[in-house]
């Protein structure tokens, strides 16, 4: 019993460059030689997603409606980030609806959001100014006066597209001019940016606009009332709802790529708080054995 | 609202001029305003772009004719936003001409570090002469590439870097911090648990023996993992929410009506 006790007091003070390879190994390691990993079930958030595009593009009344995709996000979540944006983007372009990119966060939004959409045009056939629009990049505290503007004219508050053509002049835009005009709106964050969606545009219009998020996974837990109260009709949380979402498509990508990996290294981290607590729980052991004694 | 409609040709020209000189102006009368007055002077430009925004949205709109759904102040709102736009471009330009001149005097004088502030100064004309030259003449294929090499090579994948490194101390963290010290703590433990198992494809498979339909469905991972989240995190989330919003009302209002104190507000002007 005691080897067992001084064994497990030793497991909680692991040294952190251990800690450090450990997690280093257990990401690699499935990515080189293929563990298998079973599929990851889809949360009931990620099939109202999936659902909500599908109905969208299925209403013959709503489908020709602008689509908003907003990458409010930097090269710091990419790996989050950037799959939600490229799974939705599979969705969008599959089902040959019309969008806008848009990013009001930080200026790698607007480019990240580009190249993901240049990336998948060419296999489904999209041109840019026919099928999508950019509307760029605005600092974010313009955004509130912009949107609130833009309720009653899209294309003479917002402008110019990213390349500084006038937006009314781009055929995409034409029959799009006010809120009523816009289908749905996906935002995709690595900060709190989609309140203000919904405080300024969201309910504004003859009917509201179901709006979908692809938050990180740290920030999903903060939406969960905003699902609850209709506000949202979907979310995506981090890299697990973009891999669920290539599951509903059936598109594995990065997401089904890196889900052994990240199963992986969180049952590590499952492990080591399991290993730590039986060592704390160890050492309350051995000092009462030693009292007894 | 004339006044606020993109220009072309000369007349573009005279606003760019007639810009120039008011904000000179302004500046020039800002500087012969006694210290005494400089403070109420920003007290009162603070409350008047306050109040813009509060005005429009609780003034009454019109309900019926062209201008339905707006007031007399709607239409501002996108010259509004440009001014916006463009006081915080003129922020950032303040700050990198703070940056450049902190560090390019540390390099001329040699200070201490002053191999960093070269990194720094080099680090910011490696990514803006690229960016510039490639927003500007869009065709060039050297602009396109260098800014390519720059950006996507060098300051996307760095970010990403540094970004990866915080899983190694949260794994470090993770296994120091989170003990089950208290009845608190335990219940914390427990549910952060079952959330982790229940989102990983390797928990899930804990207990995907257990039926998918029926009263022992309910104690599948997964299930358990979204009732924490949709039954005990939700409503937690709008208390703290609520919370936060008075918090931000009330901080909002002190700073519109220039009550704030502290070291930021209370310095010479």
């Amino acid at each position: 019993m005691r080897p067992l006790l001084v064994l497990l007091v030793r497991g909680q003070r692991i040294d952190r460059r251990v800690l450090y390879l450990l997690l280093a190994a257990t990401v690699a390691l499935p990515m080189v030689i293929r563990l298998p990993v079973p599929p990851v079930a889809i949360t009931p958030q990620s099939r109202q997603f999936f659902r909500t595009v599908e109905q969208f593009a299925d209403d013959p009344a709503r489908r020709h409606k602008l689509v908003i995709l907003c990458t409010n996000y930097g090269s710091g979540t990419s790996a989050e980030n950037q799959t939600q944006t490229e799974a939705v983007l599979h969705h969008l372009m599959r089902k040959r609806l019309k969008f806008a990119l848009f990013a009001f966060s930080t200026p790698q939004g607007r480019e990240l959001g580009k190249a993901s959409a240049e990336k998948l045009a060419s296999r489904y056939g999209y041109e840019y100014g026919r099928d999508y629009v950019h509307f760029g990049f605005r600092p974010p505290d313009s955004v509130e006066p912009l949107l609130k503007a833009a309720v009653r004219d899209i294309p003479g508050n917002f402008g110019n597209d990213i390349n500084g053509t006038p937006l009314a002049e781009i055929p995409v835009m034409q029959g799009i001019r006010t809120v009523n005009d816009i289908g749905m709106i996906v935002e995709v964050a690595s900060s709190n940016t989609l309140q203000l969606w919904i405080a300024f545009f969201q309910r504004v219009g003859e009917e509201p606009i179901p709006t979908l998020y692809c938050p990180t996974n740290v920030m999903a837990p903060e939406a969960f009332p905003l699902l609850a109260s209709g506000q949202l009709s979907g979310m995506l949380a981090g890299l697990n709802g973009a891999t669920e979402y290539e599951q509903l498509l059936n598109e594995p990508g990065f997401g089904s790529g890196v889900s052994a990996p990240l199963s992986y290294s969180q049952l590590l981290i499952v492990l080591l708080i399991a290993l730590g607590n039986a060592g704390m729980f160890a050492q309350r052991r051995l000092a009462r054995l030693r009292e007894e004694e | 609202m004339g006044l606020f409609v993109p220009q072309s040709g000369p007349l573009l020209w005279l606003f760019i001029v007639g810009a120039l000189l008011f904000g000179g102006l302004c500046l020039f009368l800002l500087t012969l305003a006694p210290p005494r007055a400089r403070k109420p002077l920003i007290a009162a430009v603070t409350f008047l772009a306050g109040l813009f925004f509060a005005a429009e949205f609780f003034w009454p709109v019109a309900t019926s004719g062209d201008n339905i759904g707006k007031n007399f102040l709607t239409p501002y709102l996108k010259p509004v936003s440009d001014m916006t736009t463009v006081l915080q471009a003129f922020a950032l330009g303040v700050g990198i001409y703070s940056l450049l001149n902190v560090h390019l005097r540390a390099i001329a004088r040699r200070r201490q570090g002053w191999g960093f502030s070269v990194v720094l100064v080099g680090s910011i004309l490696a990514i803006a002469v690229p960016a510039l030259w490639k927003e500007y003449d869009r065709e060039n294929t050297v602009a396109r590439g260098l800014y390519t090499l720059a950006y996507d090579g060098g300051f996307n994948a760095l970010n990403a870097a540094m970004f990866s490194i915080v899983a190694f101390y949260i794994v470090s963290a993770a296994y120091r911090a989170f003990r089950a010290r208290s009845v608190e703590a335990t219940i914390l433990l427990c549910s952060a648990l079952v959330v982790i198992l229940g989102q990983i494809a390797v928990g899930q498979a804990l207990t995907s023996w257990l039926p998918a339909e029926g009263f022992a469905a309910n104690f599948r991972l997964e299930i358990l993992r979204n009732w924490i989240l949709t039954r005990v995190n939700a409503p937690a989330v709008l208390a703290i929410e609520l919370g936060i919003g008075i918090g931000a009302l009330a901080t909002s209002l002190r700073l519109w009506l220039s009550l704030e104190q502290g070291s930021y507000f209370e310095e010479e002007v």
